[in-house]
């Protein structure tokens, strides 16, 4: 202990006495191990942290699928059956996110994000009521209670936290529901829900009806014991009852479950685990430039070392040492690493805050300190240890020879360094070109027609209340009126009502059969369906490419028409002209009209630019009114300059209707490339950086060289040599270098590429441009990084060189 | 063949100003065997990278056959240098990762000149050196003796007109010395202009003419043969 002491006393004078060395080092490490540390603490958050729920690991999603829709909402009277015949689970909730609701009658009309569940959700999770109670069971039942939950936030937002909300009357779409409880601060089971209310309010006919998967999804908590290949199993039995039982709704329907970790964070874990790829070669090649810089400072060192070991130390010994010293050294770089990535995990937070789930549960815990060390202390050893064994490895009397004659550093040691170098370049390789092609893709994704215009669009969002808008006629009268006012609000070009609007993360597929392709029961197609006024296709920009698009003649009254889009009508029609041809909604046999198709218009993504275009058909609001609505307004002027006219415009027709959700389509498509940006931006970043540390670790080896070198360079000088010649030998054996590494790395990148292959569109991940562009831009890196190096190497002064012998 | 006019050299130190060559005044005939001697720091050296223009900063005036040197920029000084002189050093200056034949390769790689003809002269200074049998040779395999030998080699390939040794000797055992001077009163035989520094009263009696440097100004000039 007292050695380890006296080495650690003895590595911090030693750095004291080079401070420019251990201010580049510590640096060096702090930027790799921050910038790892700042990552693992999103990986950690989002895809390790259990949920802040009692025994959470047992907690499992639930879903329906098909063979053709991966998930899909769970029919009510599937989840009812499963609840009663499985075996696996305690219990198993269900619930749906989607429902908002206008809040009336206290100040401002607001649309509140509401959900409704069934009354076991609150037990599965553990939760308690900060005030009142949640739901009771006898409120899952049809026709059950009108209560409410509010979430913490909304309790104190809305109501100013009065303590005695509980048994208040609220107006939800113009019902009455009595506040049952307030939930926890710390409850954020799902963080945007500031309402709950009991699935007894929700559960109507067509709820009850088989085949409906009506936006629900499951929660369950497996048995003590029970593994999830046995919920897994047991849920694909029940599934296969179920088809025998109703073949009708449930043929090929079977269950999909996953721990609620892995399923809530699905979507983002093969980006994750890149980007921590990506910062784990980061933080290498810094090892890298760091153990570059150990060596050259231990060749300085070869006298005190040479001398140490002719006092009688031994390998082991000095290896101890210098390790001390590196140690102390990433113990320093990973102190201040962990500052950084603190800061860091503040900006990742506001980066990704829309994009990332769990993100809001991003911190700096003990798991992340903990791998803050443990990256330190792996750090210090790799980039410590190779020089540390060289260095260590002393011949006396080479060493005091070589002393003698300046300190040439031995060839094995200047290929060791120039392995480093070699390395560097090939992981700053691999990394320019995952960047390069999430880079294009992205630029790819960009050019991507949507299929409709985005420019000048403002959209917002709506939904009428079931009690206040009964009929399909004040539905109608109430959008016709909307359209009129919004039509004359200055700078408004056109304006029309859409239900889905695309990219706004809402979808309605509807089951409808093809005249003349019969069916078998619940084979028949789901179709991504629209309901739209006339000028929707005017507003977007969608055109119109046979027959007509809607107009005041197609009324609630005259004859039923859809409009299909390209892919439909080539899907169900290939070759054939699809305007008068006739589909129906569900089922083949079934008692519904025939519709009559009047035109195609043109295909639109809906929900991504990556996504292939879907068939899709629209009816007309004035023949299939639509409760949930989106107003889109095409200007002449800045869209959002408009918004406070046509919020007005709303209120103007009903002034208890809240307006939400306001945005530019432009915006809605930005956003619907987030999470591509905010990977995008970080391996962008992480390659920036170990660009940066390659340029400066060629510059080091090269300008180490050059010193090493000028002896000999001042001989070939003395020989006949031009500095152009000198110039040449430096840069050409620079070049040497970055092709050595490029030629490594192209080959590592080739291997890796197809790890990001997920996260591509539109290129391949053995994209050769993005390969030759990056080997380029790292050669040229290296040549500039040879360059001052080689300047100063031409202008050595050939009698000093050599008088130096 | 060579004349120094009023050439000298000083270094500027603090407000003073160090002299390392004071007024050199010099003609050097083609064909000579010259020696310079003096104590450390006389300005021996100083005054052989003058000559084989390794030094350019110095004042006064230098004409090398009909150039004036003090008139030439350095890439034209360069040019000259590798057209007229050859350099030996006291410790040889071989570069320890090219074998025997690649440091003789060396000076002719940066002329232009054909690879073929680079080989065939290289073969032909091995052979004349008697030294083809360690042509792949490292410099650390051979002794000082033999590699001040190749040094000679290297230094004359490019068949100067003008050899400058700068203590050529110096690191050699005495046997190896004779070895070695011998073979520059045989290259001066055959018309090599020789120049060399030495602190060997020997070895300085291998030239026609021996030149006393002291703290940088022409002391003494004389002519064993006379």
């Amino acid at each position: 202990m007292e050695t380890f002491w006296q080495d650690l006393k003895y590595a911090a004078r030693m750095l004291r006495k080079s401070p420019g060395f251990a201010v580049v080092v510590v640096l060096t490490l702090a930027l790799g191990i921050g910038a790892n540390t700042a990552i693992f603490s999103v990986v950690n958050g989002v895809l390790l942290r259990a949920m802040p729920y009692p025994q959470s690991e047992r907690l499992v999603m639930l879903w329906q699928q098909s063979k053709e829709i991966p998930e899909m909402m769970i029919s009510y009277p599937d989840y009812l059956d499963w609840r009663t015949q499985n075996h696996v689970f305690t219990d198993i909730a269900l619930y749906n996110r989607f429902l908002d609701k206008n809040l009336t009658g206290r100040g401002e009309p607001e649309r509140l994000a509401t959900a409704v569940t069934t009354s076991n959700l609150f037990t599965l999770l553990g939760v308690k009521p900060a005030l009142g109670r949640t739901f009771l069971a006898e409120e899952d039942k049809r026709g059950g209670n009108r209560v409410a939950l509010l979430s913490h936030g909304l309790w104190k937002r809305r109501f100013g936290g009065d303590a005695h909300i509980v048994g208040e009357t609220i107006q939800l779409d113009g019902d009455s529901y009595v506040v049952a409880g307030v939930l926890p601060a710390d409850f954020h089971y799902l963080p945007k829900i500031e309402l709950w209310v009991p699935m007894g309010t929700y559960i109507d006919d067509s709820l009850m009806k088989r085949g409906n998967h009506q936006g629900m999804m499951g929660l369950a908590r497996l048995r003590p014991g029970a593994s999830l290949a046995d919920a897994k199993a047991e849920l694909q039995v029940i599934s296969q009852r179920l088809a025998q039982q109703y073949p009708a709704s449930d043929l090929d329907i079977t269950a999909g479950l996953d721990r609620i970790v892995a399923a809530r964070t699905r979507s983002i874990r093969p980006a994750l685990l890149v980007l921590l790829g990506a910062v784990g070669f980061v933080l290498l090649i810094a090892c890298a430039n760091v153990a570059n810089l150990t060596m050259a400072r231990a060749a300085a060192r070869r006298r005190e070392i040479g001398i140490r070991a002719s006092l009688g130390a031994s390998r082991g010994r000095l290896v101890r040492q210098l390790m001390t010293e590196s140690l102390l050294l990433s113990a320093l770089g990973g102190a201040l690493g962990l500052f950084l990535a603190w800061w860091g995990v503040d900006v990742l937070r506001s980066l990704a805050a829309v994009q990332i789930p769990r993100v809001d549960e991003l911190a700096v815990d003990a798991r992340v300190i903990g791998f803050a060390l443990l990256a330190s202390l792996a750090t210090g050893l790799l980039f410590g240890i190779f020089p540390a064994l060289q260095a260590a490895g002393v011949n006396l009397q080479t060493t005091l020879s070589e002393e003698g004659r300046g300190g040439a550093a031995s060839a094995g040691r200047h290929r060791f360094r120039r392995a480093l170098v070699i390395s560097e370049i090939a992981l700053s390789l691999v990394l320019l070109v995952g960047a390069g092609l999430l880079i294009r893709s992205f630029f790819y994704l960009e050019h991507i027609a949507a299929g409709f215009n985005p420019d000048k669009i403002l959209t917002m969002r709506f939904t009428l209340p079931a009690a206040k808008y009964k009929s399909d006629e004040s539905i109608a009268t109430f959008i016709d009126q909307l359209l009129e006012k919004a039509k004359a609000v200055p700078g408004v070009a056109s304006a029309a009502v859409v239900s889905p609007l695309p990219f706004s993360g809402e979808g309605w597929e509807s089951g409808i059969s093809i005249e003349g392709h019969p069916t078998a029961p619940g084979q028949n197609p789901s179709i991504e369906t629209a309901v739209v006024s006339p000028d929707y296709f005017r507003s977007m920009g969608i055109p119109l490419r046979s027959g007509r698009v809607f107009n005041a003649g197609d009324t609630a009254k005259s004859a039923l028409v859809i409009l299909v889009n390209e892919t439909f009508a080539r899907r169900f029609w290939p070759g054939e002209n699809p305007i008068g041809k006739r589909i129906k909604p569900g089922e083949y046999n079934s008692k519904e009209a025939w519709i009559e198709v009047a035109g195609v218009v043109g295909d639109v993504k809906l929900n991504g630019l990556d996504e292939d275009s879907k068939a899709e058909m629209y009816l007309a609001y004035s023949q299939s009114p639509s409760r949930f609505l989106f107003l889109v307004a095409k200007t002449e002027v800045e869209p959002s300059s408009v918004g406070a006219s046509l919020r007005a415009a709303v209120v103007a027709v009903d002034k208890d209707q809240p307006v939400f959700s306001l945005a530019t389509m432009n915006q809605l498509l930005a956003d619907s490339m987030a999470q591509r940006r905010f990977a995008l931006g970080l391996f962008s970043g992480f390659a920036g950086l170990a660009l940066a540390l390659a340029l400066v670790g060629v510059y080091g080896v090269m300008s180490y060289t050059v010193t090493q070198r000028t002896h000999e360079i001042g001989l070939r000088m003395a020989l006949g040599a031009t500095p152009g010649d000198i110039l040449r030998l430096v840069v050409g054996q620079g070049v040497r270098l970055a092709l050595a590494g490029v030629a490594l790395g192209l080959a590592a990148a080739a291997a890796l590429a197809p790890v990001i292959a997920s996260q591509l569109f539109g290129i391949r991940a053995g994209d050769p441009l993005t390969f030759a562009g990056v080997s380029a831009l790292l050669c040229g890196t290296a040549l500039a990084a040879c360059y001052v190096p080689a300047r100063r190497a031409a202008h050595v002064d050939p009698m000093i060189a050599l008088r130096h012998d | 063949m060579i004349k120094l006019h009023n050439v000298e050299k000083s270094y500027e130190v603090g407000a003073g100003r160090t002299w390392v060559l004071r007024r050199i005044d010099l003609e050097i005939k083609e064909g000579e065997f010259l020696t310079i001697m003096g104590p450390s720091g006389a300005g021996k050296s100083t005054l052989l990278a003058i000559l084989g223009m390794l030094d350019g900063a110095w004042t006064g005036e230098y004409n090398l056959f009909e150039h004036a040197v003090h008139k030439l920029k350095n890439q034209q000084r360069v040019e000259l240098h590798k057209r007229y002189i050859g350099f030996v050093f006291q410790q040889y200056h071989l570069l320890d990762n090219l074998t025997v034949a690649e440091n003789l390769d060396l000076p002719l790689s940066y002329r232009d000149l054909k690879k073929s003809e680079r080989q065939s002269t290289v073969a032909d200074v091995l052979d004349r050196f008697q030294i083809v049998g360690k042509k792949d040779l490292y410099p650390s395999q051979l002794s000082g003796g033999q590699q001040q030998l190749v040094a000679v080699a290297r230094a004359v390939i490019g068949n100067p007109k003008v050899l400058l040794a700068d203590e050529p000797t110096g690191s050699l055992h005495s046997s190896h010395g004779k070895m070695i001077m011998d073979l520059l009163k045989e290259l001066n035989r055959q018309g090599t202009t020789i120049i060399q520094v030495t602190h060997n009263d020997a070895w300085a009696a291998y030239g026609g003419r021996i030149l006393n440097l002291l703290d940088g100004w022409i002391a003494k000039e004389d002519r064993p043969g006379a």
